[in-house]
């Protein structure tokens, strides 16, 4: 009894092969598969049983398989890539042309009192306004094309950018910085060896959070100025009365952001494995 | 003429202020000279301000008052000509051990000597885990690879805060006897903050001692037992009881 007992605490992989428990990863994971394929089942047998009894306007819910059908329509005629693509492109320019002044003004407020007194203020006042307060601004600047809404995206991610750099910047080790300093590492090498390294595990969540604040308003913008985009996509088929079309569009929009926040996390463990607590 | 020394504390004065509460004051007066070639330990209780002293030396911190003259310049900031070693090892964990090295070495002419960055590597016993980052490094092996970087900075005048502090007793002799080699193969000037009287006894040629609240100078105790020195010696035991000798006055 007491053996088995010390066995399971050494090794615990050992009864992990047949664990069907909460404990087990594996288990969890497919558990998680489980309990959205009973959704998407019992949605679907909802909408099985709605067509006998029709106590709900089918129009208004399609059933998932529905959904599935217009979706591989959508795909077949190249009109959802075209959304996709278009969108896409949006978020990651918007992104782009955020990133080089988020990671200026981030570490230069962080790490230099002028920089602070000059932009601080005027970035703090400008903070809590809502991105899409400014959208009808941004159309009126830059017009109804593509450059209002990469401004409009740079602007959402631009925040969230900059802010976590900041933090960051302010919080590496100072005794880092000391030994940086007695090394004799000063001006321009000292923020390209020492500050931009140090910050950059957080920068990628920076990038990373930017991106989806960017998926988050992309519709907006498309909402209100544009032919194309998965936005545009769904406000559309809303003149048309398409509800399935407008669950394609937002589940695309939900695939999209899972699967590029799933390849960042990976691509962020290979990059930053010198992080003394990557143990996760 | 007498030689002008390496380091030289003329009546400095530390005072920190605090928001809301009287001024402390962690360094009174402190005066001491450190010759060319010289191994000093700064020794005292905690309190004592031999750690700001050190970080003044470096140029980390001003004083409130008095100068501090490091190879006849006035300290007015961080300088190549003084390395520092700390007790938190103060790796770049980005970088390689190789790689935080190379930095040490880059910072004086920009151009990397190769064979210099793998002599130093080698002088530290880090030839062998040259690849591997400081997580993967034990406390010792970190601290051989921080004293690599700093020599590979070639100093004129060496800083050491508490270097084996954090270490355990045998790494900490292992690494002790390395310093002494890898002083007396150099003869670069140190400054070796420490609160262990043996580590004292065993690495200075001369101690200074120092008393806490506010740190002023107590004694200072020549040490010219000649090397290779004998731990636990009868002439180091000595040494060893001349400091907690002074200590009690």
């Amino acid at each position: 009894m007491q053996r088995g007992l010390s066995a399971e605490l050494a090794f615990p992989e050992r009864k992990r092969l047949m664990d069907l428990s909460l404990k087990n990863p594996n288990a969890m994971r497919f558990y998680k598969v489980c309990t959205l394929i009973l959704f998407i089942a019992a949605w679907q047998s909802i909408d099985l049983i709605n067509s006998e009894l029709k106590f709900y306007n089918p129009l208004l819910i399609p059933s998932p398989f529905d959904i599935v059908k217009k979706a591989s329509a959508l795909w077949s005629t190249g009109a959802l890539q075209k959304h996709i693509l278009a969108s896409v492109t949006r978020v990651a320019l918007g992104v782009l042309m955020a990133f080089p002044p988020a990671v200026v003004l981030g570490i230069g407020i962080a790490r230099s009192r002028t920089v602070e007194v000059i932009f601080e203020p005027l970035i703090e006042l400008i903070r809590p306004i809502p991105p899409l307060a400014v959208l009808p601004m941004f159309i009126l600047w830059f017009g109804i094309g593509e450059l209002s809404k990469l401004v409009f995206i740079g602007f959402a991610a631009f925040y969230i950018i900059m802010t976590t750099v900041m933090l960051s910047a302010a919080n590496i080790d100072v005794v880092l910085i000391r030994a940086a300093r007695t090394l004799g590492i000063n001006g321009w090498r000292f923020y390209t060896e020492i500050v931009f390294p140090a910050i950059s595990p957080d920068l990628f969540v920076g990038v990373r959070l930017g991106l989806s604040a960017g998926f988050v308003v992309i519709v907006a913008s498309e909402f209100i100025a544009a032919d194309v985009g998965l936005g545009y996509m769904i406000n559309y088929a809303r003149a048309y009365f398409r509800v399935s079309d407008m669950f394609v569009g937002a589940f695309t929009i939900g695939i999209i952001g899972y699967s590029v926040n799933m390849v960042l996390v990976v691509v962020e463990r290979r990059l930053f494995n010198w992080r003394i607590n990557d143990e996760r | 003429m007498e030689k002008a020394p390496k380091l030289r504390f003329d009546r400095v004065n530390m005072v920190f202020g605090r928001p809301n509460q009287p001024p402390v004051q962690v360094l009174k007066s402190i005066s001491f000279d450190v010759g060319e070639g010289e191994f000093v330990c700064l020794l005292g209780p905690s309190g004592c301000g031999k750690s700001t002293i050190l970080n003044i030396a470096a140029g980390l911190i001003e004083p409130s008052a008095g100068t501090v003259t490091a190879s006849s310049r006035i300290v007015a900031g961080p300088g190549r000509d003084r390395g520092v070693v700390f007790q938190e090892y103060a790796l770049f964990p980005w970088l390689t051990v190789r790689e935080n090295v190379v930095l040490g070495a880059k910072s004086g002419t920009g151009k990397v000597d190769r064979v210099k960055v793998d002599h130093f590597l080698k002088v530290t016993g880090m030839y062998e885990h040259r690849d591997k980052y400081p997580k993967e490094l034990s406390g010792g092996m970190k601290q051989r690879a921080a004293i690599a970087r700093t020599l590979a900075n070639d100093p004129e005048i060496i800083l050491m805060d508490e270097p084996f502090g954090a270490l355990d007793p045998y790494t900490r002799e292992a690494l002790q006897d390395q310093l002494v080699e890898i002083w007396s193969a150099s003869r670069k000037t140190v400054l070796f903050v420490t609160h262990s009287v043996e580590e004292a006894a065993y690495l200075a040629g001369a101690v200074i001692l120092l008393k806490a609240h506010p740190g002023e100078l107590k004694a200072v105790i020549k040490n010219d037992v000649a090397w290779p020195r004998e731990r636990a010696s009868e002439e180091l035991i000595g040494i060893e009881r001349a400091i907690r000798r002074a200590e009690r006055t």
